[in-house]
């Protein structure tokens, strides 16, 4: 798509590896670098998925057989709560932000982020957020435990594991609206001559829209949060019915957020995977103008369709139906989405390397659980699935499949441009096909759960359900463990491999390609010029 | 879409064509051909008024199929 003419890399090659940057530990703390940057939202968002990871496989573990073994029904309750906390602010949230970062200066030309000492701050407020969201459940009373929608009147009567949550996703707010702040800067700003906004690569466009929903929806969140903790503590009474508030409030402020919350985690994957489509299909886009459209629209719809979220909580059936069919139109330009997916493939010179595996199997299963959501979509059906396991499985077809397939596919597609070595293919492979099989094992299983009405966030359950529980468990662990050959494969990658060329994808296109790999500490000191 | 923030002065978009943008893109369909030239004419402020602006139409328009639907419920039988 775009033809850099710029000699720009051979200054910044001469200083690859030895930038003027502090050394050891310092390097990481006071770094304004956007890679290293980059790198360390990546190692986080990495290692916040194994200890959210470890939460589901001990909820699994409990739920092997019925009857209460392994936890306290208080202890499943706070790991439900954080493993969702976790999951959505500490792993998936990050790991993209930790990809735009990386790549949004390197593909339009820039230097670096916008705000050097901003993009610092953005990062090192994750780990004191962490650490309160898990310190929270060695303090007196336990972790926050009313599941990550942090429902009233729970949260109002909880211990001071709430009020750390509360505060921990105030701070990630903060991160997540500084981090978007500096991306629409940097956008807007700091293109190479040339590049224009329609020329783009479509990450670049999906990140666009996605902070602009962040900016528009953390503060939302941040005052539903900031009313319950003067709920609790300052005597007022938002959400409080004994004192004349209503609690289903909370549930309209939380899911005004939640919805495109959803949208927030998913869309950048949409990007990346455009792009891994189309680099092994050795074809553009199809239909990039399409996808652009359908991204910005969905960014605007996404506001108008939250109380799909609590049909049962009583509303008027208006406004059942109003919420019923906003969500169904909706899917129109999701499933434009994956129609453009599929026709970039049509006739392409397809090869099936890691990152287009996990793209392929991105499409799949992001399919699945959009279908899964239509059908959530409709009050009828609602009012019987609501609170089962086929809320679960449809959410982790979306979140897991959805944005951590896409994060997998970006990772393998742009590990040899960070590291300057290729990865292990065979690996890579390995670690797609065991996530692919024992990803529907856990989840797939899960709808049929839910059909015959298990309740989710209840560590005890029929025997009847048990068959369809223990498959899903194995799957889990299956899943869980497949994970560590990733990490291997990562670190071996780091470590050494075959050296990587500048571009070490044949069909890939865009002005990341012509760095040399790895990147240098510094590129486009001078801009490239785009035609 | 545009929106070369750079050519917001030297915008020529009319009413409609902005409108129509923003349907298509509801739809998440659009022309390579036209998507270039509202590029060209289009500017950034433009097509945020215009999408929140369908946004509302949107929700009206729902909500008002919605009412016409639930006071017919009752005259059906």
């Amino acid at each position: 798509m775009n033809t850099a003419t710029t000699t720009v890399n051979g200054h910044s090659a001469g200083h690859e590896g030895h930038g003027h940057h502090p050394a050891g530990l310092m390097r990481w703390i006071t770094t304004t670098n956007h890679k290293d940057i980059g790198s360390m939202y990546l190692w986080f968002s990495f290692a916040m998925f194994l200890v959210g990871g470890c939460m589901a496989l001990t909820i699994r573990s409990e739920l092997f057989q019925p009857g209460l073994q392994l936890v306290r029904p208080e202890f499943f309750n706070q790991l439900t709560t954080l493993h969702g906390l976790i999951m959505v602010f500490g792993a998936i949230m990050p790991a993209f932000v930790g990809f735009a970062n990386w790549m949004l200066p390197l593909q339009i030309g820039a230097s670096d982020m916008a705000f050097g000492r901003m993009n610092n701050l953005s990062f090192w407020l994750l780990p004191p957020a962490a650490l309160l969201l898990v310190t929270s459940m060695f303090v007196p009373g336990g972790a926050a435990a009313a599941g990550w929608t942090l429902y009233p009147p729970l949260t109002i009567q909880q211990g001071m594991g709430m009020d750390m949550a509360i505060f921990a996703l105030h701070i990630l707010g903060f991160s997540s609206i500084m981090g978007s702040i500096n991306i629409i800067t940097t956008i807007f700003n700091l293109r190479a001559p040339g590049m224009t906004l329609m020329k783009m690569p479509l990450f670049c466009w999906t990140w666009l829209v996605t902070a602009f929903l962040v900016i528009a929806v953390m503060p939302v969140l941040a005052g539903a949060v900031t009313m319950t903790l003067t709920d609790r503590h300052f005597g007022t009474s938002f959400f409080s019915a004994a004192g004349g508030g209503d609690p289903v409030l909370f549930q309209h402020i939380f899911w005004f957020f939640g919805h495109p919350e959803v949208y927030i985690v998913i869309i950048p994957g949409f990007g990346v995977v455009s792009q891994v489509i189309s680099t092994f299909s050795r074809k553009p886009l199809f239909g990039y103008a399409s996808m652009v459209y359908a991204v910005a629209a969905i960014g605007i719809l996404s506001f108008t369709v939250w109380a799909h979220h609590m049909y049962t909580v009583g509303m008027p059936v208006t406004a059942q139906l109003y919420f019923m069919y906003a969500t169904m139109f909706i899917a129109v330009p999701t499933g434009v989405k994956i129609f453009n997916w599929t026709a970039t493939m049509w006739r392409g010179s397809l090869s099936f390397e890691t990152p287009m595996l996990f793209a392929i199997g991105f499409i799949f299963l992001f399919t699945v659980g959009g279908f899964s959501g239509l059908v959530l979509a409709m009050v009828v059906v609602d009012v019987q699935m609501q609170d089962t396991y086929y809320v679960v499985a449809h959410f982790h077809y979306t979140m897991v499949a959805g944005a951590l397939f896409s994060a997998f596919a970006g990772a393998y597609y742009w590990l040899p441009k960070w590291t300057g070595h290729m990865y292990n293919e065979k690996l890579g492979q390995v670690h797609f096909w065991l996530s692919f099989i024992f990803f529907n094992m856990t989840f797939f299983v899960q709808h049929f759960l839910g059909i015959a009405g298990m309740p989710r966030r209840i560590p005890d359950y029929a025997l009847q359900f048990t068959d369809f529980n223990q498959i899903s468990t194995i799957g889990a662990f299956g899943f869980g463990l497949s994970q560590l050959l990733f990490l291997y494969n990562i670190i071996t990658c780091i470590k050494g491999g075959p050296k990587a060329p500048a571009k070490p994808w044949e069909g890939a296109e865009g002005l990341e390609w012509d760095v040399p790999s790895p990147a240098p500490y510094h590129t486009w000191e001078v801009q490239p010029v785009v035609k | 879409m545009s929106f070369s923030v750079q050519n917001e002065k030297t915008s020529k978009a009319g009413f409609f064509t902005v409108a129509g943008a923003v349907f298509w893109s509801f739809l998440g369909i659009r022309r390579r051909q036209d998507y270039e030239s509202d590029a060209e004419s289009i500017s950034l402020k433009q097509v945020v008024i215009a999408g929140i602006i369908g946004g509302l139409i949107f929700v009206v328009g729902v909500v008002v199929l919605v009412n016409v639907i639930v006071v017919n419920i009752g005259t059906a039988n």
